[in-house]
């Protein structure tokens, strides 16, 4: 597999005697939040050049929301960040709302 | 209004512009995008110091096919501006990179070359993203098939070709 070109360019030690060391980090490192890999470069402890690699999560959600209907594509905005589902269903219902000019009740007003 | 301030400076390199459900967009040329771009980002009436997301629509039927979409945001003057560029299939899909005016263009541009092809010509690093280079096609393209799958890796032999050298 040919190296990317920004990647394959050469960096050299700031000394002369020492050379660069390549460390891949992960995919699944204890010290990363979630499956990410990280192609370091090390001069010594001083990272000198990183290439990540974010692709290991990627499901392809947005394919699989072309063949659904509007309705079927809340559980996958709710798993495009596990830390913060909610903001990403309010985010994927404010648009359904907009484009089909809804006017919604607020909860507290279907209540009273 | 602000799409009117966008009409009186570029004139006639806006193919079309749009105002819908409070939502302002323009469709330019793609010669003048490089152009058009920076004043976007360096004059002061606009100021979309922000590139919030790149992306692609595949139209399929249409002629030219693509439109490259541009999201930008100005925090400075509170202002959001959606760009279009129509650009056609195969060869002709290409546009020039953004990443001169914003940095985040770097990843979002190569997102977009990843999911539908689109060439961005002067991008430093145009490289898969998300994919790895073995994988063939551009899954979110209309013909790609939903059902469609591909190996991982490429095979390789485990007798000529041992994954751990031994000792």
């Amino acid at each position: 597999m040919p190296l990317p070109a920004r990647w394959s360019q050469k960096i050299e030690a700031s000394d002369p005697a020492d050379e660069i060391m390549e460390l891949q980090m992960g995919p699944s490192h204890p010290a990363s939040h979630g499956t990410i890999k990280f192609n370091l470069k090390l001069d010594g402890e001083r990272i000198a050049d990183c290439d990540v690699e974010v692709g290991y999560l990627h499901r392809g959600f947005e394919k699989m929301c072309e063949q659904g209907t509007w309705t079927q594509c809340f559980p996958y905005t709710d798993r495009l960040n596990y830390a913060s589902p909610c903001i990403n269903n309010v985010g994927f219902a404010l648009a359904v709302e907009k484009l089909l000019g809804l006017e919604v009740r607020s909860a507290r007003n279907i209540c009273a | 209004m602000f799409i009117d301030k966008l009409k009186e400076k570029f004139g006639a390199d806006m193919v079309e512009t749009g105002s819908a459900l409070g939502e302002d967009s323009i469709v330019i040329a793609r010669d003048k995008a490089p152009e058009i771009f920076r004043t976007l980002h360096d004059d002061g009436e606009f100021a979309f110091e922000f590139l919030i997301d790149v992306t692609a629509v595949d139209w399929l039927e249409r002629r030219p096919r693509f439109e490259v979409v541009y999201q930008l945001k100005s925090m400075s003057r509170n202002l959001r501006l959606r760009v279009k560029i129509r650009v056609g299939a195969g060869e002709d899909a290409w546009v020039p990179s953004a990443y001169p005016v914003w940095k985040s263009a770097d990843w979002l541009e190569r997102e977009c070359f990843d999911m539908f092809g689109i060439q961005f010509r002067g991008h430093p690093d145009l490289r898969r993203i998300l994919l790895y280079d073995t994988f063939v096609g551009h899954p979110l393209r209309k013909d790609y098939p939903f059902q469609k799958r591909q190996a991982i890796v490429p095979e390789i032999d485990p007798i000529t070709k041992p994954l751990r050298p031994t000792k």
